[in-house]
């Protein structure tokens, strides 16, 4: 798998530069729309790669998030990044709906992927693999929660914008679902002390 | 108040997060170390886990996508901003649309105009359009020119008049020799290069007015004919004067009648 350099820089622009470009990308400047497009695709990306099962199904899915984010992006006011992963999201149940294929069908799909052994096996969390699955295990909320703030590390105030809950429902969100995951690899035999 | 442990565990992840182990973090809440140390664990293994990275020519396929949408937007926008000038703006089209019926209609009957003659409906906007081009020539070289372009129209208007209707048009004749005339008087403002080319012009213009005097004399009525015999002097006097304008040392002595102010106008 190939790196694109110029993705991973995107992330370290701050978030004045980040207003800059869309509000620029909303006057249609082709610069700061490619710009915008550079910026949101690794955070849609990663949003959506752990509710899929293939990763070429994932990469569809953010082209598609995107072209509608710029199609729609006069549209847009209130918080950015909830907007965006509003999207996302619409485009998620969209992508089920018509593969007619439910997240309870496609748990079982991915949990084959997990060995069933009782070894420890806490190095085996740190395969993104694995994660897939017990996410699927996990509530819609919750794995919303573990996306944003673990893998995305956005901090719980965002999160709670883009979720639409106070920051005690993030917190406790955050609690269950690393709760509840903990659950799910033990029952799958791995451990999680090192 | 003992603080719930939601948010015991969040400010654990932050310590963590900033550099703390995990040990020294559960110190300050030994009852809870059972509980919080595998979610912490936990959670640092998820944040350590590395970042999916999409494959290059899947983000390569997506930029090219905006680019299409942009491309398709910008479209979308010209369309709409003529079909805004088309939709929202009547009174623009309908001022537009009554400028480009104005000049289509006077330049066609400008045209139309140009070969009518005196009976016909359209010979005033002929006359007004001469008249309007005379108003906007500046140049006395211009408008001398003009007037001789003016003589060889009413001559031929003349004669034209004359085979439709068999009947000599009195005013026709008066303008046709005034506009002879009134080039003549312009030439005597120009300088002496170019009095002689215009005075050329002149002289055609006299002897083609001469000619067709000539043609009508015979198949006039009897009461037209001493007018006709009078302008055919006239333009016999007209051109002694112009002969002797362009060649002084043909003449031995000059002629009596070689001023256009004594012999040449037309009554």
């Amino acid at each position: 798998m190939k790196r694109n350099p110029s993705l991973l820089l995107k992330k370290e622009i701050g978030d004045d530069e980040v207003a800059k470009i869309i509000e620029g990308a909303k006057h249609d400047d082709a610069e700061a729309l490619e710009r915008l497009a550079e910026y949101v695709y690794p955070r849609i990306f990663s949003y959506i790669y752990y509710r899929v099962h293939h990763t070429e199904d994932a990469e569809d899915l953010t082209s598609e998030v995107i072209v509608k984010m710029i199609k729609a992006l006069k549209k847009q006011h209130g918080h950015f990044h909830a907007w965006m992963y509003k999207i996302a999201s619409n485009a998620l149940i969209d992508f089920y709906r018509k593969r007619a294929v439910r997240s309870e069908i496609s748990l079982s799909e991915m949990t084959r992927a997990i060995p069933d052994t009782s070894v420890n096996f806490s190095k085996q969390i740190l395969l993104r693999k694995n994660l897939k699955p017990a996410l699927a295990a996990l509530t819609e909320e919750q794995r919303q929660v573990i996306i944003l703030k673990f893998i995305q590390e956005h901090e719980n105030e965002e999160i709670a914008k883009i979720m639409g809950k106070s920051i005690g429902a993030v917190k406790l969100l955050q609690f269950r679902a690393l709760k509840s995951l903990r659950k799910y690899f033990e029952r799958k035999g791995y451990e999680t002390k090192d | 108040m003992k603080p719930k442990i939601e948010e015991i565990l969040d400010i654990l992840l932050r310590e963590v997060k900033r550099g703390k182990s995990i040990e020294d973090c559960l110190k300050d809440y030994p009852e809870y170390v059972d509980e919080l140390e595998p979610l912490l664990r936990l959670a640092t293994s998820l944040q350590d886990l590395p970042k999916p990275e999409p494959r290059q020519e899947a983000v390569v396929a997506t930029l090219r996508n905006v680019k299409d949408a942009v491309v398709e937007k910008t479209q979308k926008k010209i369309k709409f901003s003529l079909r805004k000038i088309f939709r929202l703006q009547p009174a623009v089209i309908r001022a537009v649309a009554a400028v480009v019926l104005v000049v289509v209609l006077g330049w066609t009957t400008v045209t139309l105009s140009a070969h009518s003659l005196p009976e016909d409906v359209l010979y005033p906007v002929k006359r007004l359009t001469e008249r309007i081009q005379y108003i906007l020539t500046i140049t006395p070289e211009g408008k001398a020119e003009l007037h001789i372009v003016f003589a060889h129209k009413r001559t031929d208007e003349f004669a034209q008049s004359f085979e439709e209707g068999e009947e000599m048009n009195r005013p026709l004749l008066n303008a046709m020799l005034n506009e002879a005339q009134s080039a003549l008087k312009y030439s005597e403002s120009l300088p002496e290069e170019r009095v002689k080319q215009l005075v050329e012009k002149i002289m055609t213009c006299n002897h083609h007015q001469r000619e067709i005097l000539e043609k009508i004399k015979p198949l006039a009525c009897s009461s037209d004919s001493p007018i006709i015999d009078e302008a055919i002097n006239l333009c016999a006097q007209r051109h002694r004067c112009i002969e002797y304008t362009l060649n002084p040392e043909l003449y031995r002595e000059q002629p009596s009648s070689t001023c256009w102010d004594q012999c040449c106008d037309w009554k």
